[in-house]
């Protein structure tokens, strides 16, 4: 009893007080998502008490349930749908869910990159180095809070747009989604409660190891609750392009594990997980290029030189897998419906297709570039300079077979002049195997500018270097021949045989990114440095190419975005709920381009506004960097992944 | 990189310890390695994980 009480007395109390309040806090949040489970299991067994039982069959499980709610409403314009003047309100609405996406990826991604770097942070030995990661996580986090503010204001506003503008089909929609959206709005709640306590509580938490693992572990419970946020969101998104859980009406069977289950919504989720990552991370990658460029002294642009390396970093880290997910997302498209898969691939919307591979090219081209040029600041990469033009060379190549069309459109004229519309030579880039062929070069050559960056100021020391940098070689080549080969090969099989060669020829690419890069870490073990990087010395192209990252990956948002949301065609509800409106055709790839800009450049206006309010606390982020900068720029610590 | 630092990685022999030809037969061996495992990868993914034929007949 003595001693509970003299540890009642002990400094310390105050510090277990805090954390057992905010534990509390904690609890008290989760309390509200108690009744309303309870609400939504309590519903089919109060239904189940009417007379009148009919059964349906799902529309995609094909298993047999009681109906429980309406048939999907057949709307009528304009009695279930509003309007804005002539503006056309799907316009509108493109707009606002755009936006809202935008902040809301924004505002997920960076709370995963500053879980890592807190942790990598807490992780160093060396304190100093320990601190220079806790503060740049924390300045992350500062970005997110003002768009955090942000995505609530626009989540407000698509509401209301849906509301005002689609209040036939929102309805519907909560209908079947009703007890989940409750969950969504309460777990928004918890989101920013958890959220303001982690920022607010950062230097609080600072004082103790205990107390800073705490705070770690809120970081994951706020990673946590965005993933199930954005998992919420995207069942819905997902139901709408292939639902589950209703019959061939509409009608809700009473099963909502099968409304949130769709066909789609895994690859989705996943997909868009990666998406987010690498957006936020070219995001935050464009604040710290743009506070590079505005800083006036070497100790600053020492700090964001850093910053803008390790939000790249982890962008592209997420960047490189997400082709990929996008291929399997696809794969689960033709397998649900394959006329939708035309329409994506081969149809209606073959040539937005082309628009994303450029932006996908842009964004791999702009990396590599970045690379280059980043390798300027480390003493000894004049040994690999002479190779860019010709990695550049292949980067090329591919992207300019990855963007042959199929066919073209041309007059009769010009049809007769070439024989047909697939032109006779390069017609043939314009197919699958080559397509496929071109991307995985281009991540290859990737993950090769990436393990030449590892080692530009690095000489190897193990003895078995010679033997490593072979099998590296022979790693790489053999990857990028098997790539060729299997594209080549796919010319002369047939398409159901074919289209199982994408998956080797993805396994190939990810033996380079994985064994290679692990095998290059190995080589590089203990190497001799030729001189420490020095932060601060990259030119100012680099940060301009972060620039065009950063936008590229926006401008791709918003293309794959109009790509999957204008497969529905003419339904709001894959063959469930047709859309009455005058909208309901698939925009002229012009327009739909013009609005894409409209919402990256709106985006990015706002965005200066957040960097902007960045920059008017800033006043003690570089006190770290400036006691390593004493020691002279080249004393700034190597970060991770930089090696 | 300064001249220094090519001539000390030249001494460390990381580029010229073995001769031209030697490097290319053991190149040739690592690559014939890396494309039957690759070839492998190729056989296992397409037959048993997608029951396709390959090569195909």
């Amino acid at each position: 009893m003595r001693s509970l009480m003299r540890w009642l007395q002990s400094p310390k109390r105050k510090r277990v007080g805090a954390f057992l309040a905010l534990s509390l806090f904690a609890v008290a949040l989760l309390l509200p998502l108690v009744p309303v489970f309870a609400v939504a299991e309590d519903t089919p067994a109060a239904s189940s008490d009417t007379p009148k039982i009919e059964k349906a069959k799902d529309v995609f499980y094909k298993t047999e349930g009681i109906v429980y709610g309406p048939p999907a409403p057949k709307l009528k314009y304009p009695d279930n749908y509003g309007t804005y003047g002539t503006f056309q309100s799907r316009t509108i609405l493109w707009m606002a869910n755009q936006q809202h996406l935008y902040f809301g990826s924004f505002v997920l991604a960076v709370p995963m990159f500053v879980m890592v770097v807190e942790l990598v942070g807490m992780l160093q030995k060396d304190k100093r180095m320990s601190k220079k990661y806790d503060d740049l996580a924390h300045e992350f986090m500062k970005i997110s809070l003002t768009a955090y503010s942000i995505t609530a204001i626009l989540g407000g506003l698509l509401i209301f747009t849906f509301l005002a503008l689609y209040p036939g089909f929102f309805m519907y929609l909560a209908s079947i989604f009703r007890p989940v959206m409750h969950v969504y709005a309460l777990m928004f709640i918890l989101e920013s409660g958890v959220l303001y306590v982690y920022y607010y509580g950062w230097d609080k938490m600072n004082d103790s190891p205990f107390l800073k693992w705490c705070h770690l572990s809120l970081s994951v419970l706020l990673n946590t609750v965005g993933l199930v946020l954005m998992f919420f969101a995207n069942t819905w998104l997902a139901f709408m392009q292939a639902p589950a859980g209703v019959d061939d009406q509409g009608r809700f069977l009473g099963n909502i594990w099968n409304a949130i289950h769709t066909p789609l919504v895994i690859p989705i989720v996943v997909h868009r997980i990666l998406g987010n990552a690498a957006f936020g991370g070219g995001v935050v990658a464009a604040y710290a290029a743009y506070r590079f460029l505005a800083a006036k002294s070497p100790e600053e642009k020492a700090h964001y030189d850093w910053m803008s390396y390790t939000a790249m970093f982890m962008g592209v880290l997420n960047l490189i897998p997400l082709p990929f997910a996008g291929y399997w997302l696809m794969r689960e498209v033709y397998a649900y419906r394959q006329q939708m898969g035309i329409t994506l691939m081969g149809g209606l919307l073959a040539w937005v297709f082309i628009m994303q591979a450029t932006m996908i090219a842009t964004l791999f081209i702009t990396l590599n570039y970045y690379l280059w040029t980043a390798m300027g600041r480390m003493p000894g990469s004049e040994r690999y300079t002479r190779f860019f033009k010709y990695m550049l060379l292949v980067l090329i190549v591919a992207t300019l077979t990855w963007l042959t069309p199929h066919t073209l459109v041309m007059t009769p004229a010009e049809l007769k002049a070439m024989g047909g519309a697939q032109h006779p030579v390069i017609g043939n880039y314009g197919v699958m195997s080559a397509k496929n062929t071109a991307i995985n070069i281009i991540i290859t050559t990737t993950v090769l500018c990436f393990c030449i960056y590892q080692r530009a100021n690095k000489v190897p020391t193990v003895k078995w270097a010679w033997w490593g940098n072979l099998a590296l070689g022979a790693i790489f080549v053999g990857a990028a021949t098997n790539v060729i080969f299997l594209g080549i090969y796919g010319y002369f099989i047939p398409a159901n045989v074919r289209i199982g060669l994408s998956v080797p020829q993805v396994c190939s690419t990810l033996t380079t990114l994985f064994i290679g890069v692990t095998l290059n870490t190995m080589i590089l073990k203990n190497a001799r440095s030729l001189g420490e990087i020095r932060w601060g010395q990259m030119s100012t192209r680099g940060a301009y190419a972060l620039f065009l990252l950063a936008v590229a990956f926006t401008w791709t948002m918003a293309v794959m975005g109009y790509i999957r949301s204008s497969v529905r065609l003419h339904w709001h509800i894959n063959e469930i709920m047709r859309d009455a409106s005058p909208w309901a055709f698939t925009n002229p790839i012009g327009y739909a381009g013009n609005i894409n800009s409209l919402n990256v450049l709106i985006f990015w206006t706002m965005l200066l506004f957040v960097f902007w309010l960045g920059t008017l606390t800033d006043k003690k982020v570089h006190s770290t960097v400036k006691d390593t900068a004493g020691e002279g720029i080249e004393g700034v610590s190597i970060p991770v992944g930089s090696h | 990189m300064t001249v220094e630092g090519v001539g000390e990685m030249q001494e460390e022999g990381t580029t010229t310890e073995a001769g031209l030809g030697k490097r290319i037969v053991f190149f040739i061996i690592f690559l014939a390695l890396a494309l039957g495992y690759y070839l492998s990868i190729d056989y296992i993914l397409m037959v048993f994980a997608q029951n396709l034929p390959f090569p195909y007949k």
